[in-house]
Order: structure tokens, then C-alpha cells, then sequence
């Protein structure tokens, strides 16, 4: 049994594309810096390192799980500049993103899912006094 | 290793924690009860509640007055906001590129 998310973000978007060229536009890394962040480089296959600049902040990214055509799943998690030790960065909680594409009767379907691990300490609060949040939207 | 973890590791400790959480503040005497351990055993739970940050205490009168930090909490809201708008940022650039439905 899969255990539930403590919390987590979902979307959901439908494309008028084949399933297939879904696929590249969330594996490719060429396609992926067109939309996942402003700047990107990440090595898409299990194991591989990345970095991304969205949103006025460096992420670093380590590829989980690849299963062609379906899915990819990676760790990410802010580094901001140490303000007490010059040069050196601090480390935000790690969180797990997910995309799900699947064939639809119009196109393509995306899931995208985030999630807090448990050995995230703020998602540690949350799920041990018993809260469940997930916020979601489908389109 | 983790203070919070380790505080949190214990089922009466959750009881507790939650129990302040959901009735607000109270003291030990006041907590007691409701627990099948000693007024001492609270007392000692809510001890490492507070070393882990996860529970404040406050002098009152005789009594110590324990609270809840709901501040983990907010910080998690606040995540769960951000994160939800980034991927709908992300999402509408990717629309833009593949088209809508």
C-alpha cells in the first residue's frame, strides 16, 4: 500500500499534443529550460545532477527515477548564501517533484506532483499532529 | 540527532502536543488527567516538547502555562502557497509553448 503524501502540490493540464512530444517537453533538457525555469542544466537519467534558476532562486537538482515515457522524478531544494560565512551556501528542505504524462482522447495529460518528505522538519510538524494538506487545482 | 524528531518519536508526546495544539494553553495539573502517566511524566514530556521548540512555557502564577508553537505550521501554509503558484507559473509557460487543451 502506498503510503499518502503528508502534503503536497498537485496540477494537473491537459495538451493538445501526442503523449510523445509531452514527453520531451519534461525530459529534454533543452525543451525543460524553456519553461521549467529561467535557467537550466540538469542531466536527465536516474542519478544525474542539475542546477535551476526560477523564481529569483537557485535550486539544485538530483534526477530520482526515469521511466521513458511516463515518468521522471527528481529531488530539488533551494541554496541560498550563507550571510554569517562568506562563500558558503545553506541548503533549503529537499522536496520530491513528479510528473505523470499520459495519453488522453484529446491529446496528453501532465501530473505534476510536489511533495515534503518526512525528513523535511517543517512536513515532520505537520504530518506527526495529524494534518494532511494537499492543495490542487485541475484544468 | 533531530530534537524534533526525537521529541515527536513518542506516541505521548504527540497526544500531548496535539492536545495543547487543538484546547490551547494549560499547565501540567490541567493536562494531567487526560494522559495514563504521572503529572511529573507530562511534566517531563513537555519538557522536551520545549527543548525540541515545539512547545513554549510561561510562568504563571505557582504554575508553568505550556503552549503550542504553531509557527511550523504557518511556515508549511505558506510553502504549500508558494509552491502552487510556482507550478502554475511553470505550467502556463508550458501551455504557451505546447498549447492549451
Amino acid at each position: 500500500m502506498e503510503t499518502a503524501p503528508d502534503y503536497a502540490v498537485e496540477r494537473v493540464q491537459d495538451f493538445p499534443v501526442p503523449v510523445g512530444e509531452l514527453w520531451s517537453a519534461v525530459s529534454d533538457e533543452a525543451q525543460l529550460a524553456t519553461w521549467l525555469g529561467d535557467e537550466l542544466e540538469l542531466e536527465v537519467r536516474p542519478g544525474g545532477s542539475g542546477r535551476i534558476v526560477d523564481d529569483g532562486e537557485v535550486r539544485r537538482v538530483v534526477v530520482e527515477d526515469l521511466v521513458d515515457g511516463e515518468r521522471l522524478s527528481f529531488t530539488w531544494w533551494t541554496e541560498h548564501l550563507d550571510q554569517r560565512r562568506p562563500g558558503a551556501t545553506v541548503a533549503g528542505p529537499p522536496t520530491r517533484v513528479e510528473f505523470v504524462v499520459l495519453p488522453t482522447d484529446t491529446g496528453s495529460r501532465l501530473i505534476v506532483r510536489e511533495t515534503a518528505p518526512l525528513s523535511s522538519r517543517w512536513a515532520l510538524h505537520l504530518c506527526v499532529l495529524g494534518f494532511r494538506c494537499v492543495a490542487g487545482a485541475r484544468t | 540527532m533531530d530534537a524534533v524528531f526525537a521529541a515527536l518519536a513518542d506516541p505521548t508526546r504527540r497526544a500531548v502536543l496535539q492536545r495543547l495544539l487543538e484546547d490551547g494553553p494549560a499547565t501540567a495539573t490541567a493536562l494531567a488527567p487526560a494522559f495514563p502517566v504521572s503529572r511529573q511524566a507530562v511534566v517531563k514530556h513537555l519538557g522536551v516538547l520545549g527543548d525540541a521548540g515545539l512547545v513554549t512555557a510561561t510562568r504563571d502564577g505557582r504554575e508553568v502555562r505550556y503552549a503550542a508553537r504553531t509557527e511550523p505550521m504557518v511556515e508549511a501554509a505558506s510553502w504549500l502557497a508558494r509552491a502552487g503558484a510556482q507550478w502554475d507559473a511553470r505550467l502556463a509557460r508550458l501551455v504557451r509553448q505546447l498549447g492549451p487543451r
